[in-house]
């Protein structure tokens, strides 16, 4: 486990630490694009979200890289790592760990907890819709509270806990769609496209050269506590924390910032949690961009990772093949319409 | 107040102001022309009155100043710190540093001066000029000049229509003085008959009058009219009371029955007549006469007949609740149904219903007066009512004392001549009737008594000769008539009346 390091004084040299942040940031990103090719955004946005503590959901048809980009994610910060291959037949002991009655040769036995593989800093589940919902349901306390409870015992997680899971859009035969519980404690949902044909070209020069590319880490867990302190730092004034608000408010159909789209086509709207992951996040961004304050923009740049797994959308909107990405477009559109009226 | 954590703070107030009045010129303008051109348009379209003339142009200077002080008003006013951050960050592509600098909680903070140095080095890179320029319009500018050309042709058009106006008016206020002076005019006639008459009622009535005096110098026509009405139902009262009493439907059959009584043919004529005056004068002497000799028999001719009538006179006199006529001709009637007897009629019989009569006429002379002072009054209310409707009374009513316009321009009342509203401005016509002269004839004792009436219209002294029902046309008619039918102011009628009984000739009395 690793120990919480010293909070650094936030208050002193804020350019310099926002400097910093983003040379670590910049160095962890430029690391990882040394093994995915492409998929600038996607590897960004990943480590924003475990930068800001939170946990992925990356969603693309098989063959995109999604495991890779976890395992280079854990190669190149130097933390444990861990893989799981959902399947329906996965139990929650395979996750969590079991307690064993153990012999200790000397004709005593005790009992002894095997920890399971989450016990890791990045846990990748793969293919997580393929297993049972109750197995699912056993990384709702380890995401959300940071420990796990086995046997009646609560253990907690090593910091900083990462989950990296993936789950294929196609296949749906056979599958347990994840529950919206569970959906909503993913910081990020991210959704891996097919890479670009440059790009493309060059995943094949590189997989089919022999050469092996290995990424070295760069950074330990406790100077990711660290950015994630800088991040936390930045202030986030009434304003932007209300647009926010308003921002979230907008994808719920009763709301009075709703959108004609929303109200037709959305069911629910996102939860308080995605409030919270909107600020977090757009902490990370306005640190990225070198601001030393959140501005309206970093709000908009997460809006879309951060609310379209958190909508549920109503048959309607499945008939008409609405995605919740078109339905958000327009709540940012009218978010930045009443915003630009306000400087009027 | 200490100003907002802002770098250049007052600089981007100023620019702030400026931008929100220079962009409420053109809105404010655009009103300032569509108010101008309607009010324009109202002026060119509606009958305007000075009011709304005047009206009109206060509220195009009152938009004026109103635009004025709103764009003032936007001007002065100043800006919340999140407005005036909000305005600049979007105007000058600043990512809401300036917003999050007017918020951040502790300005001395390391990270607030860090923000605010890194916003104010960006401010200093910027021309605010070219960034956020603060120019009118050219839309902007013309529909000013175009507001301030309307405004002046509309003043111009709004002073134009105020003379007009005025001169509308002061044309109206002179028309109004004419008519005012006309029932000034009216109101003096009444004031010099009420001197003159010794009619109680008819005094009470006009010097009632003085209310539509007071409504006339107060100018309130309303009050005027409503004044009038009241008067006019009193006179119209009056008139309906005088006409249930009146002898006049029985005058002629009076007559009748009284010309076959000797000595009585001038009463009788006169009643005939309608002339109650002079019936009056011949009743009192034949009363005096009938009393110096009572024992001496008067002759009665027709005396079944006469007794007959003068029963049935005395009824209908008892129907109409006259119980002192009906009394007098009961008595005569009761006389006459004797006269057989006796051979003729006892003046003591006859003198207490003459004196009666003589009452009788008294009464219905003072009534006819009356009444024909209560209907020229109505006559003149209603020429004074059109007067001050501003409608003509010249065709119409006939009350050249009420137009001044035709005063004496026609022939005088039976062609006399002589107009009353002033002294004549037409040639003096000659008296058609001038030598109309009536003459009653009689004899004591038996035989016939005749009225006969001379007439001359041509001045050649024609004598028409006929019974004494043809003979109609006598002198003491027409001059009746000229004073009772002419429209003529109540006080100048006695002086017309004056003038008739000073050119009425000597009585021809011809007794058989």
């Amino acid at each position: 486990m690793i120990e919480e390091p010293p909070t650094p004084s936030l208050t002193e040299k804020p350019e310099e630490q926002i400097a910093l942040f983003r040379q670590r940031f910049d160095a962890l990103q430029s690391e990882i694009q040394r093994v995915i090719i492409g998929q600038e955004e996607i590897v960004r946005q990943s480590l924003m979200a475990m930068v800001a503590g939170g946990h992925v959901l990356l969603e693309g048809v098989p063959g995109l890289g999604k495991t890779l980009l976890v395992k280079s994610i854990a190669a190149a910060l130097h933390l444990k790592f861990q893989r799981v291959q959902f399947t329906p037949d996965l139990m929650p002991s395979d996750l969590l760990g079991t307690t064993l009655l153990v012999d200790d040769g000397r004709g005593h036995h005790h009992f002894r907890f095997e920890a399971g593989p989450i016990f890791a800093n990045v846990l990748l589940g793969d293919e997580i819709n393929r297993a049972t919902p109750k197995t699912q349901s056993a990384l709702l306390e380890a995401m959300q509270e940071g420990h796990v409870t086995v046997g009646g015992e609560t253990r907690p997680l090593p910091q900083p806990f990462f989950v990296l899971a993936t789950q294929n859009p196609l296949e749906m035969e056979g599958t347990y769609p994840l529950p919206e519980a569970q959906m909503d404690r993913f910081f990020f949902q991210l959704l891996v496209p097919y890479p670009a044909e440059s790009e493309f070209a060059r995943i094949l020069e590189m997989t089919t050269s022999g050469v092996r590319t290995e990424i070295s880490s760069v950074m330990g867990g406790e100077e990711l506590l660290e950015m994630r302190k800088i991040a936390a730092a930045l202030p986030a004034t009434a304003t932007m924390r209300q647009r926010a608000v308003r921002l979230v408010m907008a994808t719920h159909p009763e709301s009075p910032y709703a959108t004609l789209e929303v109200k037709r086509y959305v069911r629910y709207g996102a939860s308080p949690r995605a409030g919270q992951a909107c600020i977090a996040g757009a902490k990370i961004a306005a640190a990225l961009a070198g601001r030393l304050h959140v501005a309206s923009e970093d709000l908009i740049s997460v809006a879309h990772p951060i609310l379209r797994h958190r909508m549920i959308l109503n048959f309607e909107a499945q008939a008409d093949g609405l995605t919740a990405d078109r339905i958000l477009d327009s709540v940012i559109t009218a978010a930045r319409a009443a915003w630009a009226k306000e400087a009027e | 107040m200490t100003p907002p954590h802002i770098p250049e703070y007052e600089r981007l107030v100023r620019r702030w102001q400026r931008e929100r009045m220079l962009s409420f010129v053109g809105p404010v303008m655009r009103v300032v022309c569509v108010a101008t051109l309607c009010g324009g348009l109202a002026l060119l379209v509606v009958p305007t009155s000075q009011q709304l003339v005047v009206g009109m142009l206060s509220a195009v200077l009152a938009l004026w100043l109103g635009g004025g002080v709103f764009l003032a008003w936007r001007y002065f006013k100043k800006p919340t710190s999140a407005a005036l951050a909000k305005r600049a960050d979007s105007v000058l592509g600043l990512p809401d540093d300036l917003l999050a600098l007017s918020e951040l909680p502790a300005p001395s903070s390391e990270w607030g001066e860090a923000a605010w140095q890194r916003t104010r080095e960006q401010l200093a890179s910027r021309d605010l000029n070219q960034v956020w320029p603060s120019k009118l319009s050219r839309a902007s500018l013309v529909t000013a000049v175009v507001a301030v050309g309307l405004t002046a042709a509309v003043g111009w058009l709004g002073v134009v229509k105020l003379g007009q106006e005025r001169a509308r008016l002061a044309q109206e206020e002179a028309a109004q003085q004419v008519r005012i002076a006309a029932a000034e005019e009216v109101l003096q006639d009444w004031k010099e008959f009420v001197e003159l008459t010794d009619d109680e009622e008819l005094k009470k009535l006009f010097t009632e009058a003085g209310r539509l005096k007071e409504a006339m110098e107060n100018r309130d026509p309303m009050a005027a009219m409503l004044e009038m009405n009241r008067i006019e139902e009193k006179m119209s009262a009056l008139q309906e009371t005088i006409n249930k009493e009146s002898l006049s439907a029985q005058a002629a059959q009076m007559a009748e029955a009284f010309e076959a009584f000797e000595g009585m043919g001038a009463m009788s004529a006169a009643l005939r007549n309608q002339n109650f005056e002079a019936a009056e004068k011949e009743a009192e002497k034949l009363a005096a006469k009938l009393a110096q000799d009572p024992k001496a028999l008067s002759e009665l001719r027709r005396d079944a007949a006469v007794t007959e009538m003068l029963a049935s006179e005395s009824k209908t006199a008892a129907s109409r609740g006259n119980q002192n006529l009906s009394e007098a001709l009961s008595q005569m009637s009761e006389a006459a149904s004797q006269a057989g007897k006796k051979g003729g009629v006892p003046n003591d019989q006859l003198c207490p219903p003459m004196k009666t009569l003589k009452d009788q006429f008294a009464q219905e002379s003072s009534r006819q007066n009356r009444g024909r002072a209560a209907s020229l009054s109505k006559n003149q209310m209603e020429a004074l009512r059109r007067k001050l409707r501003g409608e003509s009374v010249c065709d119409s009513m006939k009350m050249p004392s009420l137009c001044s316009t035709c005063a004496g321009q026609k022939p005088g009342g039976l062609k006399a001549g002589s107009s009353p509203g002033g002294p004549p401005q037409a040639e003096q016509t000659e008296l058609a009737e001038a030598k109309v002269q009536e003459s009653a004839t009689g004899q004591q004792g038996e035989g016939e008594s005749e009225v006969r009436t001379l007439s001359s219209t041509t001045g050649t002294g024609a004598a028409v000769g006929g019974g004494k029902k043809a003979q109609f046309s006598d002198y003491v008619e027409l001059s009746q008539k000229a004073v009772a039918d002419e429209n003529l102011p109540l006080a100048h009628r006695r002086v017309i009346q004056t003038y008739f009984e000073r050119i009425r000739p000597v009585a021809e009395t011809t007794t058989p």
